[in-house]
Protein backbone atom coordinates (compact mmCIF):
# COMPACT_ATOMS: atom_id res chain seq x y z
CA UNK A 1 0.00 0.00 0.00
CA UNK A 2 1.87 2.95 -1.33
CA UNK A 3 0.04 5.65 0.88
CA UNK A 4 1.08 3.78 3.99
CA UNK A 5 4.73 3.59 3.05
CA UNK A 6 4.68 7.35 2.05
CA UNK A 7 3.25 8.05 5.74
CA UNK A 8 5.93 5.80 7.15
CA UNK A 9 8.58 7.82 4.98
CA UNK A 10 6.81 11.42 5.99
CA UNK A 11 6.90 10.45 9.65
CA UNK A 12 10.45 9.87 9.37
CA UNK A 13 11.00 12.70 7.81
CA UNK A 14 8.77 14.81 10.73
CA UNK A 15 11.59 12.83 13.28
CA UNK A 16 15.10 13.87 11.32
CA UNK A 17 13.69 17.42 10.81
CA UNK A 18 12.45 17.86 15.24
CA UNK A 19 16.34 16.38 15.06
CA UNK A 20 17.82 18.72 13.23
CA UNK A 21 15.60 21.77 14.53
CA UNK A 22 16.64 21.15 17.95
CA UNK A 23 20.31 21.32 17.21
CA UNK A 24 22.60 23.69 19.34
CA UNK A 25 23.53 26.45 16.73
CA UNK A 26 25.82 29.57 17.22
CA UNK A 27 26.86 31.82 15.03
CA UNK A 28 29.63 31.57 12.45
CA UNK A 29 31.92 34.00 13.81
CA UNK A 30 31.74 33.00 17.55
CA UNK A 31 32.17 29.16 16.00
CA UNK A 32 35.24 30.82 14.42
CA UNK A 33 36.53 32.54 17.57
CA UNK A 34 36.19 29.24 19.33
CA UNK A 35 37.90 27.13 17.18
CA UNK A 36 40.86 29.01 16.73
CA UNK A 37 40.78 29.40 20.72
CA UNK A 38 40.39 26.26 21.03
CA UNK A 39 43.93 25.29 18.24
CA UNK A 40 45.51 27.90 20.39
CA UNK A 41 45.22 26.87 24.28
CA UNK A 42 45.62 22.54 23.25
CA UNK A 43 48.49 23.48 20.40
CA UNK A 44 51.13 21.79 23.06
CA UNK A 45 48.91 18.65 22.28
CA UNK A 46 48.97 18.78 19.05
CA UNK A 47 51.04 15.87 17.40
CA UNK A 48 51.00 17.93 14.12
CA UNK A 49 52.45 20.84 15.60
CA UNK A 50 54.85 19.39 18.55
CA UNK A 51 55.53 15.47 16.50
CA UNK A 52 55.31 12.41 18.77
CA UNK A 53 57.99 10.57 20.22
CA UNK A 54 60.01 8.14 18.52
CA UNK A 55 59.11 5.09 21.22
CA UNK A 56 55.25 5.19 20.82
CA UNK A 57 54.96 5.84 17.13
CA UNK A 58 53.65 3.11 14.93
CA UNK A 59 54.89 4.29 11.63
CA UNK A 60 58.14 4.61 12.63
CA UNK A 61 61.46 3.28 10.34
CA UNK A 62 61.11 -0.40 11.15
CA UNK A 63 64.62 -1.08 12.50
CA UNK A 64 65.90 -4.90 11.29
CA UNK A 65 66.32 -7.10 14.45
CA UNK A 66 68.75 -9.56 15.07
CA UNK A 67 68.37 -13.10 15.89
CA UNK A 68 70.84 -14.22 18.37
CA UNK B 1 50.24 54.43 7.56
CA UNK B 2 48.79 51.66 5.44
CA UNK B 3 46.99 48.91 6.84
CA UNK B 4 46.26 45.83 4.75
CA UNK B 5 42.24 46.00 4.50
CA UNK B 6 41.47 42.28 5.52
CA UNK B 7 38.00 41.41 4.16
CA UNK B 8 35.54 39.11 5.88
CA UNK B 9 34.67 36.49 3.05
CA UNK B 10 30.98 35.05 3.90
CA UNK B 11 30.53 31.97 1.55
CA UNK B 12 27.38 29.93 1.92
CA UNK B 13 25.96 30.52 -1.72
CA UNK B 14 27.25 27.87 -4.28
CA UNK B 15 26.07 30.21 -7.68
CA UNK B 16 27.47 34.28 -8.39
CA UNK B 17 26.05 36.37 -6.41
CA UNK B 18 23.86 39.06 -8.02
CA UNK B 19 22.59 41.31 -5.81
CA UNK B 20 22.51 43.06 -2.34
CA UNK B 21 20.69 45.00 -0.27
CA UNK B 22 20.90 46.58 3.17
CA UNK B 23 18.02 47.07 5.52
CA UNK B 24 17.99 50.21 7.81
CA UNK B 25 19.93 50.20 10.99
CA UNK B 26 17.31 48.51 13.43
CA UNK B 27 17.75 48.29 17.62
CA UNK B 28 19.41 44.98 16.48
CA UNK B 29 21.80 46.47 13.97
CA UNK B 30 21.48 46.39 10.62
CA UNK B 31 21.07 43.33 8.25
CA UNK B 32 22.17 42.69 4.53
CA UNK B 33 20.17 40.18 1.91
CA UNK B 34 22.07 38.67 -0.91
CA UNK B 35 20.46 37.16 -4.14
CA UNK B 36 21.97 34.55 -5.66
CA UNK B 37 21.31 32.51 -8.97
CA UNK B 38 20.98 29.35 -6.59
CA UNK B 39 17.46 30.87 -5.77
CA UNK B 40 18.16 30.81 -2.19
CA UNK B 41 18.43 34.66 -1.08
CA UNK B 42 20.29 34.85 2.30
CA UNK B 43 19.98 37.31 5.18
CA UNK B 44 23.23 38.48 6.94
CA UNK B 45 24.01 40.33 10.07
CA UNK B 46 25.60 43.45 8.36
CA UNK B 47 28.31 43.93 10.50
CA UNK B 48 29.97 40.79 10.92
CA UNK B 49 28.54 38.75 8.03
CA UNK B 50 27.18 36.06 10.36
CA UNK B 51 24.53 33.81 8.69
CA UNK B 52 20.73 34.44 9.80
CA UNK B 53 18.69 32.21 7.42
CA UNK B 54 18.14 31.67 4.29
CA UNK B 55 14.82 32.15 2.49
CA UNK B 56 13.68 29.02 0.76
CA UNK B 57 11.08 28.52 -1.60
CA UNK B 58 12.43 30.29 -5.44
CA UNK B 59 12.46 27.82 -8.44
CA UNK B 60 14.84 29.57 -10.03
CA UNK B 61 17.85 31.80 -9.88
CA UNK B 62 17.05 34.98 -7.89
CA UNK B 63 18.04 38.13 -9.38
CA UNK B 64 17.06 40.85 -6.58
CA UNK B 65 16.65 40.67 -3.26
CA UNK B 66 15.27 43.84 -0.89
CA UNK B 67 15.13 44.25 2.72
CA UNK B 68 12.68 47.04 4.13
CA UNK B 69 14.07 50.04 6.74
CA UNK B 70 13.33 47.35 9.80
CA UNK B 71 14.48 44.41 8.76
CA UNK B 72 11.20 42.81 8.65
CA UNK B 73 10.05 42.11 5.68
CA UNK B 74 12.36 40.51 2.69
CA UNK B 75 11.47 41.13 -1.14
CA UNK B 76 13.01 38.93 -4.07
CA UNK B 77 12.74 38.23 -7.91
CA UNK B 78 12.96 35.61 -9.35
CA UNK B 79 13.81 33.69 -12.64
CA UNK B 80 10.71 31.72 -11.63
CA UNK B 81 8.40 34.30 -13.53
CA UNK B 82 7.87 35.26 -9.39
CA UNK B 83 8.34 37.53 -6.79
CA UNK B 84 8.13 37.21 -3.28
CA UNK B 85 7.78 38.59 -0.35
CA UNK B 86 8.99 37.20 3.19
CA UNK B 87 8.71 37.73 6.80
CA UNK B 88 12.60 38.42 7.53
CA UNK B 89 12.17 37.55 11.12
CA UNK B 90 10.75 34.03 10.91
CA UNK B 91 11.93 33.03 6.85
CA UNK B 92 8.60 32.49 6.24
CA UNK B 93 6.72 32.85 2.65
CA UNK B 94 4.14 35.52 2.90
CA UNK B 95 3.33 36.52 -0.86
CA UNK B 96 3.90 35.10 -4.10
CA UNK B 97 3.73 37.70 -6.72
CA UNK B 98 3.06 36.19 -10.49
CA UNK B 99 4.64 38.00 -13.13
CA UNK B 100 4.55 36.84 -16.72
CA UNK B 101 8.76 36.75 -17.37
CA UNK B 102 11.42 36.89 -15.01
CA UNK B 103 11.61 39.50 -12.66
CA UNK B 104 14.58 41.05 -12.27
CA UNK B 105 14.27 43.85 -9.44
CA UNK B 106 12.62 44.40 -6.00
CA UNK B 107 11.96 47.68 -3.74
CA UNK B 108 10.08 48.85 -0.67
CA UNK B 109 8.51 52.34 -0.08
CA UNK B 110 9.87 53.85 3.27
CA UNK B 111 6.39 52.97 4.78
CA UNK B 112 6.90 49.14 3.62
CA UNK B 113 3.59 49.67 2.30
CA UNK B 114 4.58 49.08 -1.33
CA UNK B 115 6.21 46.74 -2.99
CA UNK B 116 7.88 48.30 -6.44
CA UNK B 117 8.46 45.15 -9.31
CA UNK B 118 10.58 45.01 -12.55
CA UNK B 119 11.98 42.90 -15.11
CA UNK B 120 11.34 40.97 -18.53
CA UNK B 121 8.15 41.38 -19.16
CA UNK B 122 9.20 45.71 -19.61
CA UNK B 123 6.36 46.74 -17.42
CA UNK B 124 6.80 48.82 -13.55
CA UNK B 125 3.90 47.13 -11.28
CA UNK B 126 3.39 48.48 -7.81
CA UNK B 127 1.74 46.14 -5.12
CA UNK B 128 -0.41 47.47 -2.41
CA UNK B 129 0.80 45.11 0.71
CA UNK B 130 -2.15 45.39 2.08
CA UNK B 131 -4.42 43.87 -0.55
CA UNK B 132 -2.33 41.76 -2.25
CA UNK B 133 -5.16 40.13 -4.08
CA UNK B 134 -5.81 43.07 -5.72
CA UNK B 135 -4.26 44.06 -9.52
CA UNK B 136 -1.10 45.78 -9.07
CA UNK B 137 -1.01 49.50 -10.88
CA UNK B 138 1.14 49.30 -14.26
CA UNK B 139 3.43 51.43 -15.62
CA UNK B 140 4.56 50.75 -19.09
CA UNK B 141 6.83 52.44 -21.54
CA UNK B 142 10.55 50.98 -21.61
CA UNK B 143 11.08 48.76 -24.65
CA UNK B 144 13.09 46.19 -23.44
CA UNK B 145 13.77 44.77 -20.25
CA UNK B 146 13.63 46.58 -16.80
CA UNK B 147 17.34 45.67 -15.25
CA UNK B 148 16.46 48.28 -11.79
CA UNK B 149 13.41 49.93 -10.22
CA UNK B 150 13.61 52.44 -7.78
CA UNK B 151 11.62 54.34 -5.75
CA UNK B 152 12.53 58.12 -4.93
CA UNK B 153 12.06 61.64 -3.68
CA UNK B 154 9.91 60.16 -1.17
CA UNK B 155 8.33 57.78 -2.63
CA UNK B 156 6.56 60.03 -5.43
CA UNK B 157 8.13 59.17 -8.27
CA UNK B 158 9.55 55.79 -9.64
CA UNK B 159 13.40 55.52 -11.65
CA UNK B 160 13.78 52.57 -13.83
CA UNK B 161 16.85 51.62 -15.66
CA UNK B 162 16.51 49.06 -18.82
CA UNK B 163 18.31 47.15 -21.71
CA UNK B 164 16.83 49.74 -23.51
CA UNK B 165 19.82 52.13 -22.51
CA UNK B 166 17.35 54.37 -21.19
CA UNK B 167 16.56 55.50 -17.84
CA UNK B 168 13.21 56.66 -16.70
CA UNK B 169 11.84 59.12 -14.11
CA UNK B 170 7.74 58.21 -13.63
CA UNK B 171 5.06 59.80 -11.46
CA UNK B 172 3.63 57.14 -9.32
CA UNK B 173 0.17 59.36 -9.58
CA UNK B 174 -0.16 59.85 -13.14
CA UNK B 175 2.40 57.10 -14.17
CA UNK B 176 3.85 59.50 -16.89
CA UNK B 177 7.56 59.65 -17.65
CA UNK B 178 8.76 62.75 -16.75
CA UNK B 179 12.12 62.57 -17.69
CA UNK B 180 14.43 60.29 -19.56
CA UNK B 181 18.04 59.38 -19.99
CA UNK B 182 19.55 57.97 -22.67
CA UNK B 183 22.83 56.34 -22.95
CA UNK B 184 25.05 54.79 -25.43
CA UNK B 185 25.53 51.86 -23.63
CA UNK B 186 23.39 49.08 -21.38
CA UNK B 187 23.42 50.45 -17.53
CA UNK B 188 24.44 48.19 -15.51
CA UNK B 189 23.44 49.57 -12.10
CA UNK B 190 21.48 52.14 -10.54
CA UNK B 191 21.74 53.21 -6.53
CA UNK B 192 19.15 56.23 -5.23
CA UNK B 193 20.64 58.38 -2.11
CA UNK B 194 17.73 59.72 -0.85
CA UNK B 195 19.57 61.75 1.93
CA UNK B 196 21.15 64.43 -0.90
CA UNK B 197 19.14 63.53 -3.47
CA UNK B 198 21.73 61.57 -5.96
CA UNK B 199 21.64 58.74 -8.46
CA UNK B 200 24.57 56.73 -8.92
CA UNK B 201 24.76 55.25 -12.42
CA UNK B 202 27.25 52.63 -13.78
CA UNK B 203 27.91 51.76 -17.59
CA UNK B 204 31.07 50.90 -19.36
CA UNK B 205 33.90 51.94 -17.73
CA UNK B 206 32.09 54.98 -15.72
CA UNK B 207 30.30 56.00 -12.66
CA UNK B 208 27.93 58.69 -13.04
CA UNK B 209 25.95 60.70 -10.72
CA UNK B 210 23.16 62.81 -11.07
CA UNK B 211 20.06 64.67 -9.72
CA UNK B 212 17.71 62.45 -8.84
CA UNK B 213 15.02 65.58 -9.22
CA UNK B 214 16.18 66.66 -12.08
CA UNK B 215 18.35 64.12 -13.72
CA UNK B 216 21.29 66.79 -14.05
CA UNK B 217 24.66 65.37 -14.51
CA UNK B 218 26.89 66.21 -11.29
CA UNK B 219 29.91 64.42 -12.39
CA UNK B 220 31.47 61.06 -14.44
CA UNK B 221 34.66 59.44 -13.55
CA UNK B 222 36.05 56.84 -15.61
CA UNK B 223 37.43 53.63 -14.46
CA UNK B 224 40.40 50.89 -15.29
CA UNK B 225 37.83 48.55 -16.36
CA UNK B 226 34.49 47.67 -16.89
CA UNK B 227 32.27 48.49 -14.23
CA UNK B 228 29.28 46.63 -13.06
CA UNK B 229 28.11 48.11 -9.77
CA UNK B 230 28.76 51.61 -7.58
CA UNK B 231 27.83 52.78 -4.65
CA UNK B 232 28.01 56.04 -2.40
CA UNK B 233 29.14 56.64 0.92
CA UNK B 234 26.50 58.14 3.13
CA UNK B 235 28.31 61.22 3.73
CA UNK B 236 29.19 61.30 0.40
CA UNK B 237 32.80 61.89 0.96
CA UNK B 238 34.13 58.41 -1.11
CA UNK B 239 32.32 56.06 -3.36
CA UNK B 240 33.47 52.40 -4.25
CA UNK B 241 32.85 50.23 -7.44
CA UNK B 242 33.71 46.76 -8.89
CA UNK B 243 33.17 44.99 -11.93
CA UNK B 244 34.89 42.89 -14.64
CA UNK B 245 38.73 42.87 -13.19
CA UNK B 246 37.57 41.67 -9.61
CA UNK B 247 38.92 44.70 -7.47
CA UNK B 248 37.25 47.05 -5.68
CA UNK B 249 37.89 50.65 -6.41
CA UNK B 250 37.78 53.27 -3.71
CA UNK B 251 37.23 57.08 -5.21
CA UNK B 252 37.43 60.43 -3.37
CA UNK B 253 33.58 62.18 -4.38
CA UNK B 254 34.95 65.35 -4.48
CA UNK B 255 38.49 65.19 -6.25
CA UNK B 256 36.97 61.85 -8.34
CA UNK B 257 40.74 60.25 -7.58
CA UNK B 258 41.17 56.44 -6.78
CA UNK B 259 42.65 56.03 -3.43
CA UNK B 260 42.51 52.61 -3.33
CA UNK B 261 42.10 49.26 -4.94
CA UNK B 262 41.46 45.63 -3.19
CA UNK B 263 41.89 42.22 -4.92
CA UNK B 264 40.47 39.44 -2.80
CA UNK B 265 37.29 37.99 -5.32
CA UNK B 266 38.11 35.64 -7.81
CA UNK B 267 35.39 36.30 -10.08
CA UNK B 268 33.93 40.05 -11.79
CA UNK B 269 32.15 41.90 -8.79
CA UNK B 270 28.00 41.81 -9.70
CA UNK B 271 27.05 44.12 -6.93
CA UNK B 272 28.44 46.39 -3.83
CA UNK B 273 26.43 48.48 -1.22
CA UNK B 274 27.82 50.54 1.15
CA UNK B 275 26.05 49.82 4.77
CA UNK B 276 24.01 52.11 6.14
CA UNK B 277 26.52 53.59 8.97
CA UNK B 278 28.75 53.64 6.54
CA UNK B 279 31.53 51.93 8.12
CA UNK B 280 31.27 48.70 5.30
CA UNK B 281 30.80 48.21 2.29
CA UNK B 282 29.76 44.67 0.77
CA UNK B 283 30.53 42.94 -2.63
CA UNK B 284 29.17 40.22 -4.21
CA UNK B 285 31.02 38.42 -6.94
CA UNK B 286 30.49 35.39 -10.09
CA UNK B 287 32.68 33.63 -7.25
CA UNK B 288 29.50 32.97 -5.36
CA UNK B 289 30.90 34.66 -1.76
CA UNK B 290 30.39 37.90 -0.94
CA UNK B 291 32.89 39.93 0.86
CA UNK B 292 32.61 42.66 3.86
CA UNK B 293 35.39 45.71 3.37
CA UNK B 294 36.34 48.22 6.04
CA UNK B 295 36.02 52.00 4.93
CA UNK B 296 38.09 53.04 7.61
CA UNK B 297 40.97 50.51 7.23
CA UNK B 298 42.83 49.65 10.84
CA UNK B 299 39.08 50.74 12.74
CA UNK B 300 38.03 48.34 15.46
CA UNK B 301 34.50 47.72 14.02
CA UNK B 302 32.30 44.41 13.81
CA UNK B 303 35.05 41.36 14.08
CA UNK B 304 37.85 43.58 12.85
CA UNK B 305 40.16 44.34 15.80
CA UNK B 306 43.43 46.30 15.26
CA UNK B 307 46.26 44.85 16.82
CA UNK B 308 49.78 46.63 16.98
CA UNK B 309 53.06 44.52 17.02
CA UNK B 310 53.34 44.37 20.34
CA UNK B 311 50.23 42.75 21.44
CA UNK B 312 50.70 39.34 19.36
CA UNK B 313 47.77 37.65 20.35
CA UNK B 314 44.63 38.22 19.38
CA UNK B 315 40.84 36.57 19.71
CA UNK B 316 37.62 36.87 18.18
CA UNK B 317 39.31 39.41 15.51
CA UNK B 318 41.20 39.45 12.03
CA UNK B 319 44.62 40.59 12.74
CA UNK B 320 45.62 43.81 10.68
CA UNK B 321 49.23 44.13 9.59
CA UNK B 322 50.87 47.15 11.43
CA UNK B 323 53.39 49.48 9.93
CA UNK B 324 56.48 48.49 9.42
CA UNK B 325 58.13 51.22 11.30
CA UNK B 326 56.60 50.49 14.55
CA UNK B 327 57.93 46.40 14.42
CA UNK B 328 60.55 45.61 16.70
CA UNK B 329 63.30 43.03 16.08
Amino acid sequence: MSSNSTLTAMRRTVEQLKLEASVERIKVSQAAADLQQFCLQNASKDSLLVGVPAASNPFREPRSCTLL
Amino acid sequence: MAMRQTPLTCSGHTRPVVDLAFSGITPYGYFLISACKDGKPMLRQGDTGDWIGTFLGHKGAVWGATLNKEATKAATAAADFTAKVWDAVTGDEVLTLAHKHIVKSVNFTQDSNFLLTGGNDKVLRIYDLSKPEADPQEIAGHTSAIKKALWCNNDQQILSAADDKTIRLWDKNTQEAVHTLSFDASVTSMEYIPDGEILVITYGRTIAFYNAHSLDLIKTVDAPASIHSASLHPEKDFFVAGGDDFKLYKYDYTTKEEMESYKGHFGPIHTVRFSPDGELYASGSEDGTLRLWQTAVGKTYGLWKCVLPEELSSENSEVLYCPPAEIKA
